[in-house]
């Protein structure tokens, strides 16, 4: 399926930084603030669904040998 | 006695130098004088002090375990053995190792390095990295045993519990460490692009820390695309690599803390920030309105009905400017009239008629004098009020008034 690349936690969260620092400014038309308004809560939801998104992660170890790449599950001593 | 060649007594000598116990294996204090580093990569200088002076020659294979470059003035004691170069017909030592005198070796070391990559711009503000606000998969170069891991561990995921670790194991210490702390680098930013790095260890003396006061070390920090974070030893360690990292972090927990966000705080902050946009976006509507309001509110367009009787009103004062005007223009002719008018009323032969004059027709014709009547004529008299026939009885030609005549018209 083709997708837009996705936004990243970064970009939303400074475009949405920047919309509401543009909200201060009352020069804007009527049309650009609701664009912009509308703009901000979805960049909100992108961010929040990335905080919230509870992805089952694996930490794991990286090792070279013998020029190949070897991967093993990270055992923390004591946990 | 036998005659001898040069070479031959050369060879004696050295013989002899070399035989001798205490030449074989010297330590020698003195001042570096001289010092030249060929591009082989062998170090030749003097050492001297007040009374003598005595040639130096270091090979670039011993020359590459200093910590730290030699330089002219500096106080050493050098380690090695003294022969003859037969060559030249000279003794000189032949220095395994150097050791300065005063400052440690290594703090020498780390001075030297630090003020020659100084010098180079590695340390400049201008090139640290930003850390990512939000950062998924964390790359961690350290030992997989020790505290320092665990620490990590803990911290990284109680402020972030999805976010993933991924250990590179090296030794911290050692020969082998500054190579496998390199080679960590170089692979992450390779084959392994983590949002960002921690390169760190616990606390130790200055030469457990040393791998991350070498110059590799250091160069692979500042070549490294990805973030760094230094964690190394306690908050009271520096060493190089937290000069070069694009952050230092005092401990290991520290590391954690700087590289996760606390996921419930950076939740708290985006909600506020939505509240933010919300509340901007109500108050930028609220402004409008009330601009509004206003236009709303004022005379114009609350009774329009007053701005056109403002203006009936201006039209009136006009129009009967305008009146009078007119008026006054047409007093004025008519004054200007009234005295023809007199005259031609006075001229008005029917208001002759009215003071009791009559005209006389004899046929069609007005008679203004008797010349051209005769007795017996019948004529018409036409007076005021009416007209009547009459027969031309005398006629009498003069002036029947006299003088008075002048006094008449």
């Amino acid at each position: 399926m083709a997708r837009t690349k996705k936004l990243s936690f970064e970009e939303a969260l400074a475009s949405l930084e920047s919309i509401v620092g543009a909200l201060e400014n009352s020069d804007i038309s009527l049309a650009e603030l609701l664009d912009k308004y509308t703009e901000g809560v979805k960049l909100s939801e992108v961010c929040l669904q990335e905080l919230q998104t509870a992805e089952q992660t694996i930490d794991i170890m990286v090792q070279e040998k013998n020029g190949g790449l070897e991967k093993t599950t990270l055992q923390i001593e004591g946990e | 006695m036998d005659i001898r060649s040069v070479s031959e007594v050369t060879k004696y000598i050295k013989g002899l130098v070399d035989q001798d116990r205490i030449l074989s294996r010297i330590m020698i204090r003195g001042e570096i004088s001289n010092f030249k580093q060929y591009s082989s990569g062998h170090c030749y200088f003097t050492l001297k002090d007040a009374g003598s002076s005595l040639k130096a020659v270091m090979f670039r294979s011993r020359v590459q375990h200093l910590k730290f470059m030699p330089v002219n003035g500096m106080q050493v004691v050098a380690t090695g053995s003294i022969t003859v170069y037969e060559r030249d017909g000279v003794y000189q030592l032949y220095a395994d190792s150097l050791l300065p005198e005063g400052a440690g070796e290594l703090s020498l070391a780390f001075d030297q390095l630090k003020e020659k990559l100084t010098k180079e711009g590695l340390f400049l503000a201008e090139h640290k990295q930003v850390l990512p606000v939000f950062p998924r998969t964390i790359g961690v170069v350290t030992s997989p045993s020790g505290a320092v891991l665990r620490d990590i561990y803990r911290v990284a995921k109680r402020r972030n519990p999805n976010v993933q670790l991924v250990l590179y194991p090296v030794q911290v210490q050692g020969e082998q460490s500054a190579g496998q702390i390199v080679q960590a680098l170089d692979f992450f930013n390779r084959c392994f692009p983590v949002d960002v790095l921690i390169v760190g260890r616990g606390g130790g003396a200055m030469e457990d820390l040393w791998s991350f006061n070498e110059e590799a070390v250091v160069r692979a920090i500042f070549a490294s695309r990805l973030p760094v974070v230094s964690a190394v030893g306690h908050e009271t360690d520096f060493t190089l690599a937290d000069f070069v990292s694009d952050m230092r972090a005092a401990t290991p927990s520290q590391a954690a803390e700087l590289v996760v966000p606390d996921a419930t705080e950076l939740t708290r902050y985006i909600e506020s920030l939505r509240a933010q946009l919300a509340a901007r976006g109500r108050q930028q509507l609220q402004l409008r309105q009330a601009r509004l309001a206003a236009c709303r509110q004022s005379t114009a367009l609350r009774t329009p009905q007053m701005l056109l009787a403002q203006r009936r009103q201006r039209f009136d004062l006009v129009y009967e400017k305008f009146r009078q005007l007119v008026m006054q223009t047409i007093k004025d002719k008519k004054h200007a009239l009234q005295v023809p008018l007199e005259k031609l009323t006075m001229l008005n032969p029917v208001n002759v008629l009215a003071r009791g004059y009559g005209i006389v027709h004899l046929g069609e014709t007005v008679l203004r004098g008797v010349a051209n009547i005769k007795a017996g004529d019948a004529v018409e008299v036409i007076m005021t009020d009416g007209r009547f026939s009459a027969t031309v009885g005398e006629v009498r030609e003069g002036n029947v008034y006299g003088k008075n005549k002048e006094t008449f018209i």
